[in-house]
C-alpha cells in the first residue's frame, strides 16, 4: 500500500494490506500474529512496528514523501493463510467487483495480461 | 463453478479490451490496474491461476494454467511480422513448456464435479508450502513495483523507471514485474506491447529484456516447474 506517512488509519491499513489490527494482534482471516505494545498508538497503526513484525518491506520515495509497504513475508511463503484475500477489483465495464462476492461458488481465478 | 479472469494492466481497460472482445467470455472479466492480485496470491508470471473454494479458502495456490504453445492470432502476427526480433520472440514462445498443459483442464473439471473430494484439492499446509518463497527482498520488490505503477499512472515515467528496476533486481524470478515494465517502453506501433526490449541505436531503460532473459533462463524454465497436480 502507498502512504504519505508511517501512521495509518486501521481501516485503510486493512484495505491496503489485508491485515486487521486488533487487540489480539494483526489478523488475516483466522490467523493472528501478536504485535508489540504500541503498535496501535492513539487509534493509529504504527506502520513501521507492524511491518517489522510481519516482515513487510518499507520503501520510501523520498523526493515526494511517498512510502510503499510490501506484503508480509514472516512465514517465508507467499501465502500466510489459505483464506483468500478479499480484494475489490473492477469489471471491464468499470463496476467494482469484490472477490468475496464469489463466496458459495468454487472459483478458478485466472490472471492474464495483454503483453 | 465459476471462472474469473483478471487482467493485470497498469494502463487500464483499453489495453485488454480487444482481447476480451475477441474471446467474448460469459464469465466475469476483471481488471486489476494496480496488480493487487500479484502480491496477494504470489503471482510471478501470467497466465497463472488459483483455486478458491466455496468457503473462500484457497485449495490450490498460484500455478501455471497455460494450455501450451498453440496457434493464436497474436503469435502468428509476431511470427509472420518479418521483423527479426519479433520472429525470435515467437520462436522462444513456441519452446515454452507448460508443466500442467496436458492435465490442467481435466483437473479443473474434476474439481467442478467432486469439490472437496477431488484429489486435486490440496491440504492447507500444502497450499501454503506450494505458494512460493516470499522474503524481505520480494516484499520490497512488490513495494517498488507499486511505486513504479503509481508514477506510471500519473504520467511520470522517469520517476517510475528506477522503481521498476529495483523491483526487477529484488525479484528476478518475477516475470510479471518485468513484462509489465518492458511492455510500456516498446516502439510505437502494433507490436509496442510485445517488443519488450531495446531498439537499435536507442538506449534501453532496463537491465534485461524479454528475449535476453528468456534466452538466459531457457524457455523450458519460463514457468515455474510445478509438482504433479495431485
Amino acid at each position: 500500500m502507498l502512504l504519505d506517512n508511517l501512521y495509518s488509519d486501521p481501516a485503510a491499513f486493512a484495505t491496503g494490506t489485508g491485515w486487521k489490527i486488533e487487540a489480539r494482534g494483526a489478523c488475516k482471516g483466522e490467523l493472528c500474529v501478536p504485535l508489540p505494545s504500541g503498535a496501535l498508538d492513539n487509534g493509529r497503526v504504527d506502520v513501521a512496528a507492524v511491518a517489522e513484525r510481519l516482515g513487510m518491506a518499507v520503501v520510501a520515495h523520498e523526493a515526494n514523501g511517498t512510502w510503499a509497504i510490501g506484503p508480509e513475508s514472516f512465514n517465508g511463503q507467499a501465502l500466510a493463510t489459505t483464506e483468500a484475500p478479499d480484494l475489490t477489483l473492477e469489471t471491464f465495464a468499470g463496476e467494482p467487483f469484490a472477490l468475496s462476492s464469489l463466496r458459495g461458488t468454487r472459483t478458478v481465478l485466472v490472471a492474464w495480461a495483454p503483453y | 463453478m465459476e471462472i474469473v479472469t483478471v487482467c493485470l494492466e497498469t494502463l487500464g481497460a483499453q489495453e485488454g479490451q480487444p482481447f476480451v472482445d475477441a474471446a467474448a467470455p460469459t464469465h466475469p472479466t476483471l481488471l486489476d490496474r494496480a496488480h493487487q492480485v500479484d502480491a496477494a496470491f504470489g503471482i510471478l508470471n501470467i497466465p497463472n491461476a488459483v483455486w478458491i473454494d466455496e468457503h473462500g479458502q484457497i485449495v490450490r495456490p498460484v500455478e501455471p494454467a497455460w494450455p501450451g504453445p498453440r496457434d493464436t492470432a497474436a503469435g502468428s502476427a509476431l511470427r509472420d511480422s518479418g521483423v527479426e526480433r519479433l520472429s525470435a520472440i515467437a520462436g522462444q514462445a513456441g519452446d515454452i513448456v507448460a508443466w500442467t498443459a496436458d492435465t490442467y483442464a481435466d483437473a479443473v473439471r474434476d474439481w467442478a464435479r467432486n469439490g472437496a473430494e477431488s484429489p486435486f484439492v490440496l491440504s492447507p499446509e500444502e497450499v501454503i508450502a506450494r505458494s512460493g518463497v516470499r522474503n524481505l527482498d520480494t516484499s520490497g520488490a512488490a513495494a517498488h513495483f507499486e511505486l513504479a505503477q503509481h508514477f506510471e499512472r500519473a504520467g511520470q515515467h522517469e520517476q517510475a523507471v528506477p522503481h521498476f528496476r529495483q523491483a526487477h533486481a529484488l525479484a528476478p524470478d518475477n516475470w510479471t514485474y518485468k513484462r509489465q515494465a518492458w511492455s510500456l517502453s516498446g516502439p510505437e506501433g502494433p507490436f509496442k506491447r510485445f517488443w519488450q526490449g531495446p531498439q537499435e541505436g536507442q538506449a534501453w531503460e532496463y537491465e534485461g529484456d524479454w528475449l535476453k532473459d528468456i534466452t538466459a533462463t531457457g524457455a523450458s524454465n519460463y514457468y515455474v516447474e510445478t509438482k504433479p497436480l495431485s
